[in-house]
């Protein structure tokens, strides 16, 4: 059974001329959509390339364009094929320059008292999200960030229910085993040392 | 290992993005741009589809099964047309120069007998050369 939405209605707007009602539909969806598509590839200016990319290839598809799912799950599910294509042409054309190149959390120093700690832990979390596999990587940002339903995931995905739990699964895993560096220096930083001190849970300093 | 908890509690660290200001103004910059695009790919599809019937008839032209047959059989007349006339000689025993320096016609009407010619296919099918 269809059941039409807002979206769906806004859609059907789009299809039948009026392009006034995409903007709302740009104006709802620009921010979850520019961020899932940023988390996926892990560049701003990309990101907003690809989320561009993924309106417009609804708004120009409009006309074929059929109510069977959720209006978001079918959005998502474009900004997930132009993503993919995004980083198998990133790959393509640079092999050198990656913005998710291989830095291990555990491989990072932090300084107490360093005013851009915090920064430095979402540069390592997004790292660590940015090494996951695509796939695992989709899953997990879906899940945890647009809070969606492992069945929404499914369809966007186009793959089963429990191929999607597996993915979360392993994604989790992998993460836990990457951050634990950054656990044990928040604890020894908050146990031994004083304030100014180098906390080095490191064992290269100057990687960065 | 650290607990789900933890983890949770680390990726709501992530850092979140707003959109740009004019990120709808773009969009519609961007449509307007894919269909100037778009109506130039129009206007050259014509020259483009001509272009490639052109290369693609040249070479069903010359890659024509019909052409290289009518080309063997060209070829075969010929060849039963010299090893016809290189038979007729050298049953007559004939010294090579005179294949260069007559005509075939030549050669059957100064070297062979008459009553040898009655044989030749050719000559009793009308009388002409092949």
């Amino acid at each position: 059974m269809i059941i039409m939405d807002e979206d769906h209605l806004l859609m059907a707007r789009v299809a039948s001329g009026c392009s006034s009602a995409f903007n709302q539909i740009i104006k709802k969806y620009q921010q979850p959509l520019l961020n899932f598509v940023y988390r996926l590839v892990g560049d701003r200016h990309l990101a907003e390339e690809v989320a561009q990319e993924a309106f417009l290839r609804v708004y120009l598809s409009a006309r074929r364009y059929r109510p069977e799912t959720k209006f978001s799950t079918y959005l998502y599910q474009v900004a997930r094929n132009v993503s993919l294509n995004a980083l198998r042409h990133r790959k393509f054309v640079s092999f050198f320059h990656d913005p998710f190149a291989a830095v291990s959390a555990s491989k990072v120093s932090l300084r107490q008292g360093e005013e851009n700690s915090r920064q430095r832990i979402k540069e390592i979390v997004s790292q660590a999200i940015g090494n996951l596999p695509v796939s695992q990587r989709t899953a997990l940002v879906l899940a945890k960030y647009d809070g969606l339903s492992v069945k929404e995931i499914a369809l966007i995905m186009k793959t089963s229910l429990p191929a999607v739990k597996s993915l979360l699964h392993r994604a989790r895993e992998t993460l836990k085993k990457e951050l634990a560096p950054l656990v044990h220096a928040a604890a020894g930083s908050e146990r031994n040392l004083q304030p100014g001190e180098c906390v080095s849970m490191v064992e290269e300093e100057n990687d960065y | 290992m650290i607990t789900d908890r933890q983890l949770w509690d680390y990726l709501d660290q992530v850092e979140t993005l707003a959109p740009a200001e004019d990120f709808t103004l773009q969009f519609w910059q961007r449509l307007e741009l894919r269909k100037r695009k778009r109506a130039v790919a129009w206007k050259l599809a014509p020259v483009m589809v001509v272009f490639f019937l052109v290369i693609y008839f040249h070479f069903l032209y010359w890659l024509n099964p019909a052409d290289r047959d009518q080309e063997k059989k060209i070829t075969l007349g010929q060849v039963r047309e010299e090893l016809l006339i290189e038979e007729s000689i050298s049953r007559l025993g004939l010294p090579d120069i005179a294949s260069q320096v007559l005509t075939p016609e030549e050669i059957l009407q100064t070297f062979v007998p008459e009553d040898i010619l009655q044989h030749l296919p050719a000559v009793n099918k009308g009388g002409e050369w092949l």
